[in-house]
């Protein structure tokens, strides 16, 4: 896939979040390798009934699944883009209920593989950080 | 609240795994509990149904396999002496696989094996299989073990770090 192609101008769409609520809409804007969506999370939003203890916080993997949404919206066209591999995720502090996240990516294609980088964050504070592997198409 | 310490181990069943976590049901991505020693390793299942998207999304088997691997961590982890109901948080994750893609009515076992634990935090590994081939691999998760009073107030301070899982993370 050539991601610079299919990036040369700067766009904005919106990216599915079938399993968060309908609330939290994504915007994702593209430019070359590089990708910057947010996620709006609703205070009542049922990610945050979590296995917690009762405590709101969104689970870590909803950071995982934005930031492979956001690749998928930028990078793969139609085709939907599979998590193949999570080479590290560090989790810094907590995400909670009505808070923006901002997820900022780079990629880099090679064929069907994009290996990205991503920092997520709230309100300038970063709360995770990842290196993940997606394939665009449906898994075999 | 319950304490951890008081779900009976025999019946780590559906009930049971949701008395661990206080859980909503959509949230609770284990089904059963069949074989745990506490401190070593636990055997937990997962089934796949069709109200769900499919192929069952790798985040989401990540998610279940995190929660099983977050019973094992609070069920009464050697070094770990502090009274009350606790919570494990996620840290770091790391060499994490995909193997072959769920659909609804592949039966998922996770297995998960402690490695260690240092101060409070749980060092974790393992799989997740599904009749005879590998659906997930995990290298290491790492888990800060809380007290769940420290989150009961309004607000979190931004910038404020896991001190427990950044130590284990960069161990």
């Amino acid at each position: 896939m050539d991601v610079t192609a299919a990036t040369d101008d700067q766009q904005t769409a919106t990216a599915p979040h079938a399993l968060v609520s309908p609330g939290a809409i994504g915007a994702v804007l593209v430019s070359q390798n590089h990708v910057t969506a947010t996620v709006r999370l609703i205070d009542d939003d049922p990610a945050f009934s979590g296995p917690l203890s009762g405590c709101s916080l969104l689970p870590g993997g909803y950071l995982i699944e934005f930031t492979r949404q956001a690749v998928q919206e930028a990078f793969c066209s139609d085709r939907p883009a599979t998590l193949a591999e999570v080479e590290s995720c560090r989790f810094r502090r907590p995400v909670l209920p009505g808070e923006t996240v901002s997820i900022d990516v780079s990629a880099h294609a090679h064929g069907n593989d994009i290996r990205c980088r991503a920092q997520v964050s709230v309100s300038g504070a970063l709360v995770a950080t990842m290196r993940l592997r997606c394939q665009c198409g449906a898994p075999s | 609240m319950t304490s951890i310490d008081g779900v009976d181990p025999a019946a780590a069943d559906f009930d049971g795994v949701r008395q661990v976590f206080h859980e909503q049901p959509q949230n609770l991505l284990i089904d059963r509990v069949s074989e745990i020693e506490a401190g070593v390793r636990l055997t937990a299942h997962k089934a796949v149904t069709g109200d769900m998207p499919y192929p069952y999304p790798g985040w989401l088997l990540l998610e279940s396999w995190t929660q099983a691997a977050a019973i094992l961590a609070l069920w009464r982890s050697p070094g770990v002496s502090e009274p009350g109901p606790r919570i494990a948080l996620p840290g770091a994750v790391y060499d994490v696989r995909f193997g072959v893609p769920l659909y609804p009515g592949d039966m998922v076992e996770h297995r998960v094996t402690l490695l260690r634990v240092r101060a409070e935090a749980v060092f974790l590994t393992g799989e997740a299989r599904t009749g005879g081939s590998v659906a997930l691999l995990v290298g290491r998760l790492v888990v800060a073990l809380r007290s769940a009073d420290i989150f009961h107030t309004a607000w979190w301070p931004a910038g404020r770090r896991l001190e427990a899982g950044d130590r284990a993370a960069t161990a």
